[in-house]
């Protein structure tokens, strides 16, 4: 028993998607829990912070840690995981890049709060409640985690080993990295795991673009009936696939659907985002410069399309909110 | 009356599309006179002397003159002929006679670095001249697809090394890492700092360049072949690290060097300001502007008002 | 001018415009628009007085809007007669200038336009040519920058009686100018604007040149041009002056205008050709030599007068080389550079040889025209049935036919200039032209085609251009087809649709139907009446069954030799790739319509007895109705 390498899985600023990957080892499952000794899993299983304080330092051999760092509670849990433990993954999209709650970086805390507590339209209270940090209740004081004003990447807040990306993680590649792990094959630390070098691209079978080929108008998926067997990007339909990370399998694309990047950059590539806006304003077809306002007002939410899963990670976050 | 002679070179320029109107040229120099690239590149270069040699049927002296070569298109000359001869399309007649018989480029062009290439096709379909391609070929085992530049039709524009999103594209002087190496500026007192991104052919005179030479050190100046090089990245990256400003000069609608680059540039400057506004950044610390190639002395107030605007806002 | 204003002959109205011309050779009638000048012509003694108490500035066009003149104004000071006007858009009805004129009283704001009829024996033409604008070539930022002049305000500039008395000063500033560079060509010999030369500026630039020199020895003065031309006696000699001088001429046009905006001093971006250089040179000032080119207002002038356009709109002479100062309409003549760019002394020339052709006109009693002429049978004219037709004189490119219900169309005579359009229009083969009767060119046709008409082309040709192409391509020796037979009409407006049934219906190989280009027409538009018929006949014989390339249209002008042959022989080329066989079946198959539709013709006067034949035509005419005739005249 004392030789099963010890994993803890943590679930932050996420929606449990990734958790749910890993019950979707289904069998395979079970395979693990004889191969590993899991100490820590808050979603699965009844483990308290406590559990882990008792632990000594670097005491877990691997750490699954998923969701973004959003506020005060993701920052300390994540603070004393790096610290019991060997190696320290960031699974999933939010904990490498941000993922979708990394969006919220778009606006500042109070403008967030303002929406969901004062002017969503679903709102019905007069009294404009707003969280506060501490209260008094009939069981005395009680204490919420400090909501921060930037959501930030688990590597932005503690060293990280490893990088394991996917929104969530396919399960397929999440079973060969646990493979890795026990066959004790990690690579070079700072790596990212569980996907391969190249962009989607290289294994998107889809009919490439060729010269002359360019974009006079966008178009949003649902605004056009795609070519299933042509290149996003020749129909006007921005796809993320050419600067997004491959290893998924495609399932979106194979869903005729365009890559939203949950994979994030390929090795190489510092910002997702503006690499994508570099490739397709380079595919805008017009010598007018009145057209080409036009075009580009196509892209109704050039932030949102191509910093989907990127932006806590991104230069645009580091400007807005200092390194 | 009907020849049956064979087809000299003058003639296979002639039957070629642009080459009706060869014969009419009056060698008056105007095409010389709109074109940049004796004055920036290559003194031999002459368009008007090119077209005098196809006429008179000089051969090899057309194949073996830089005008083959380094006409980029960018068709300056063509709407200020006065003979409204396609200049560009006998050059290009020219050159493509000149592959045919074995000769090539003197041009430093780009190449795919295949290790990083994933055969997405971006540069394919950004490539103002239809340089690259894809090709499929077995690596280990397995067919894989890359891009292929075609070194003939390539003109160093850079473009698609901006364009690329794996940064596969690169040649020496326009790779990224090596525009990004010079955005460093050691600014010693409170003004403004300033990277100036300009594209190698907006500023027609020598004078410009000298204004633009005469700025201090907070204003770093970075050559780029054509504004169609910047990548939105390289102005984030410039913020990000202090700098207060970035001005991307690029040449007036309808001149750019390379056809397409400033529009491309554009397209990128436009998108970068618009997600710079989502995120509530947006103050004018990156400009696009467009360089006419009468716009003599306007550099002056390009870099001057953007160092002013950034002085107002620091205060 | 004076002396002509002198001349107890010779009225000078000016002021007018000519409305409406009628009317013909020797006896025209034309309306003419005296406008009110607000001044009264026999009481003005032209003193200036109203323009000095005038307070209205308004840009000065005769200056070339580089000075002011006033509401009340002469155009210039050496106006003949010297008549002051009140320009009505820019008085303000002060009054001021009738206090000054004071008792002579020569001021009347109740005047009003005159209009009056004048009988006239011919008209001399005598408009004139504009100035290119060259604010339409962003390349020399003339409009945009200061300093960039053009020749007329170089000219006024430096004119002593000018806005600065003969100093030339820059715009910008005021200085005189150390270093001027002129430019040739601009707006001329560009297919961009106009493709001619314009004939006078490089001697017009030479001469700024020498007067400048002359003026200031120190100026330096750089001439940029493509050519220079200086055809004429002395010119050459001139152009050696000025390079003795010390003017430099620079062989190389430029490209490009920029502009120190701090001091507006200009940079001229140009190759030196003999160097094959690029050099940027700066100038205090620049001067465009602009394009001549026609009037704005040349097409209300074409349409008054009737008189046709060369392509670029000049006034078209009656032949370039034998009638350069004649117009197409007889009687009309066209003096100077309305006919075409040219310089003071050709313009003389032709002034002078027009005076010589109006007077001829003027001292004749009697004039001879040219026996060609259209003629109406009259009691065959629907129009004299009450009927609406009016297709002749729709036709006619002179307005020589007029056309009233209740009465047969008229000729008139002296107008008609014998194209036979009307001839070939008429429905009702109700007019012929004489030496071209419809039965003179069938019978020309019968006998061309009358042994083995399948191996024939058969050529319609126009006296002008395409019987002269054919003529010199056999003065040329060019090898074309010997199965080529050609007839002359006068122009491919006569070419009668019925003719060309005609010959294929007598089973011809192919038909070339043959005329000048659009721009060179004899009868101003006659190859269009003839184009449109051409073209309605292409679609008809292609419905009809008809292969393609037997019936071919082509414009071929006398200068063409070359084109002619080719297009016999590509036409033999055709026939023989059709093959005999199948041109003879397509005949068969399309003779029962041929003949319907040729058979009209056949009813005309005298058609019958002058062709004498006796196939199955003659037979099918036989039971015709025939009317009977006479030759009405």
């Amino acid at each position: 028993m004392a030789d099963k390498p010890k994993l803890a899985f943590y679930w932050a600023s996420s929606c449990g998607g990734c958790e749910i990957t890993i019950t979707e080892l289904g069998m395979r499952l079970i395979d693990v829990g004889d191969l590993v000794d899991i100490v820590f899993w808050p979603a699965a299983m009844d483990f308290k912070y406590a559990d882990v304080e008792a632990l000594k330092d670097k005491e877990i051999d691997i750490c699954f840690y998923n969701g973004a760092i959003r506020n005060s509670e993701n920052e300390a849990i994540a603070h004393l995981l790096r610290r019991k433990s060997k190696i320290l993954i960031a699974f999933g999209s939010c904990s490498h890049l941000g993922g979708i709650p990394g969006l919220a970086n778009l606006f500042d805390i109070e403008t967030l709060l303002e929406r969901v507590f004062d002017t969503a339209p679903s709102l019905d209270d007069s009294r404009g409640t707003r969280p506060q940090l501490k209260n008094e209740m009939p069981e005395g004081e009680i204490e919420i985690p400090e909501l921060y004003n930037r959501v930030k990447t688990l590597a932005q807040t503690v060293e990280v080993d490893y990088f394991m990306p996917g929104c969530p993680p396919v399960v397929d590649q999440v079973w060969s990295v646990f493979q890795t792990i026990l066959a004790g094959q990690l690579p070079e630390k700072g790596s990212v795991i569980g996907a391969q070098n190249k962009t989607n691209c290289d294994v998107c079978t889809r009919k490439k673009g060729s010269s002359g080929m360019r974009i006079k108008e966008f178009k949003r998926p649902h605004e056009v009936e795609l070519d299933p067997e042509m290149c996003f990007l020749t129909q006007g339909v921005v796809c993320l696939g050419p600067a997004t990370r491959a290893g998924c399998g495609l399932p979106c694309i194979n869903g005729n659907m365009p890559c939203r990047g949950c994979y994030g950059p390929p090795d190489g590539v510092v910002d997702q985002g503006t690499k994508l806006v570099s490739a397709i304003a380079s595919l805008v077809d017009t010598d007018d410069p009145q057209v080409l306002g036009q075009i580009l007002e196509g892209v109704v939410d050039p932030v949102g399309l191509s910093y989907r899963f990127g932006l806590a990670a991104s230069i645009l976050s580091d400007l807005k909110y200092g390194k | 009356m009907e020849s049956n002679h064979p087809l000299t070179f003058a003639d296979q320029v002639r039957a070629m599309p642009g080459g009706e109107h060869l014969d009419l040229c009056y060698s008056c120099g105007t095409c010389v006179s709109k074109c940049m690239i004796q004055q920036k590149l290559e003194p031999e270069y002459n368009p008007r002397r090119l077209l005098r040699m196809v006429m008179m049927d000089m051969r090899e002296e057309a194949f073996n003159s830089p005008t083959t070569w380094l006409c980029s298109a960018c068709d300056l000359c063509y709407p200020a002929c006065p003979q409204q001869i396609h200049i560009s399309d006998v050059i290009e007649a020219v050159k493509n006679l000149a592959v045919e018989a074995g000769y090539s480029t003197p041009l430093e062009t780009v190449e795919v670095d295949e290790a990083r290439c994933s055969g997405c096709a971006i540069c394919v379909m950004t490539c103002p001249y239809e340089a690259p391609h894809l090709i499929e070929k077995e690596v280990n085992g397995v067919m894989d697809r890359f891009s292929e530049v075609d070194a003939e039709n390539c003109m160093g524009c850079g473009m698609c090394v901006a364009a690329c999103p794996m940064g596969a594209i690169a040649r020496p002087g326009v790779s990224n890492a090596e525009i990004s190496s010079q955005i460093d500026i050691k600014t010693q007192n409170s003004s403004p700092s300033l990277v100036v991104f300009i594209c190698d052919w907006c500023l027609r005179v020598d004078a410009d360049l000298e204004i633009l030479e005469s700025y201090p050190d907070n204003v770093r100046v970075i050559h780029i072949p054509c504004s169609g090089r910047i990548d939105p990245q390289m102005a984030l990256i410039a913020l990000n690290s202090g700098i207060d400003g970035v001005l991307v000069c690029g040449c007036a609608p309808g001149e750019c060097h390379y056809q397409r680059g400033n529009y491309v540039s554009s397209c990128k400057l436009s998108l970068l300001d618009k997600m710079l506004g989502q995120m509530d950044l947006a103050n004018g610390q990156v400009r696009f502007v467009q360089l006419g190639t009468q716009d003599r002395g306007r550099i002056r107030h390009e870099i001057d008002g953007m160092l002013v605007q950034l002085l107002q806002e620091a205060s | 001018m004076v002396d002509a204003a002198r001349h107890p002959k010779i009225t000078v109205k000016t002021y007018t415009n000519v409305e409406r011309v009628e009317g013909y050779v020797g006896n025209f009638k034309v309306q003419l628009r005296e406008k009110a000048r607000f001044v009264r012509a026999d009481r003005c003694n032209g003193c200036g007085e109203c323009a000095s108490a005038c307070p209205i500035e308004v840009p000065n066009y005769f200056e070339m809007n580089l000075a002011p003149r006033k509401a009340a104004y002469v155009a210039m000071s050496q106006s003949v007669p010297l008549l002051y006007t009140i320009d009505q858009d820019a008085c303000i009805h002060c009054y001021k200038c009738v206090d000054a004129c004071g008792a002579l009283d020569a001021i009347d704001f109740s005047q009003e336009d005159k209009v009056e009829w004048e009988d006239v024996g011919s008209i001399v033409v005598a408009t004139g040519f504009n100035h290119f604008d060259p604010s339409v070539m962003p390349e020399y930022g003339y409009s945009r920058y200061p300093n960039v002049i053009t020749a007329m305000e170089m000219e006024r500039l430096n004119n002593s009686a000018g806005p600065t008395t003969g100093n030339l000063m820059r715009p910008s500033d005021g200085q005189n100018p150390k270093r001027v560079a002129i430019i040739n060509c601009v707006g001329s010999r560009d297919k961009r604007f106009n493709p001619w030369c314009s004939n006078f500026c490089c001697m017009y630039a030479i001469k700024n040149a020498i007067l400048l020199k002359q003026m200031y020895p120190d100026i330096e003065l750089s001439i940029y041009y493509m050519d220079i031309r200086t055809p004429s006696k002395g010119y050459e000699e001139f152009y050696d002056r000025a390079r003795e001088m010390g003017i430099h001429f620079i062989q190389g046009r430029p490209g490009l205008i920029t502009e120190n905006e701090l001091t507006h001093n200009l940079f001229v971006h140009s190759e030196d050709v003999s160097l094959g250089k690029v050099m940027e040179r700066e100038y205090d000032m620049v001067m465009l030599n602009q394009a001549a080119v026609p009037q704005p207002d040349v097409d209300t002038v074409s349409s008054v007068l009737n008189i046709s356009q060369s392509p670029g709109g000049w006034f078209m002479e009656y032949h370039p080389k034998l009638r350069p100062v004649d117009s197409p309409t007889d009687g009309i003549f066209l003096a100077g550079a309305c006919q075409g760019q040219k310089d003071i002394p050709a313009s003389v020339s032709s002034g002078l040889a027009c005076a010589s052709r109006a007077g001829r006109i003027l001292h004749s009693d009697e004039w001879q025209i040219e026996p060609i002429i259209a003629q109406v049978w009259e009691d065959r004219c629907v129009s004299a049935d009450g009927k609406q037709c009016g297709l002749c004189a729709k036709a006619c490119p002179y307005g020589a036919i007029t056309v009233e219900k209740g009465t047969a169309a008229q000729v008139v005579t002296a107008k008609c200039h014998g194209c036979g359009g009307c001839v070939a229009e008429c429905p009702h083969n109700a007019i012929t032209q004489m030496h071209y009767t419809d039965a003179q060119v069938l019978a020309q046709i019968r006998a061309l085609l009358a042994e083995k008409p399948e191996e024939k082309i058969f050529a319609f040709r126009c006296h002008w251009c395409s019987y002269g192409g054919a003529d010199l391509a056999g003065t040329s020796h060019f090898d074309y087809s010997a199965n080529e037979r050609g007839i002359r009409v006068m122009c491919s407006a006569r070419m009668d649709s019925d003719f060309i049934y005609e010959a294929f219906r007598l089973g011809a190989g192919a038909v070339l139907y043959s005329g000048c280009h659009p721009q060179d027409c004899h009868y101003i538009t006659g190859q269009r009446v003839g184009a449109t018929r051409a073209d309605r006949l292409m679609r008809t014989l292609d419905k009809l069954g008809m292969s393609p390339g037997r019936f071919r249209i082509e414009w071929i002008s006398a200068a063409e030799g070359d084109k002619y042959a080719r297009v016999i022989n590509e036409m033999q080329q055709t026939i023989n790739e059709i093959g005999k066989e199948k041109l003879s079946q397509e005949i068969e198959g399309m003779k029962a319509e041929l003949e319907k539709r040729a058979r009209r013709m056949y009813e005309a006067p005298r058609v019958t007895e002058a062709s004498d034949y006796s196939d199955e035509m003659a037979l099918a005419m036989s039971v015709l109705e025939v009317k009977e005739v006479k030759d009405g005249k």
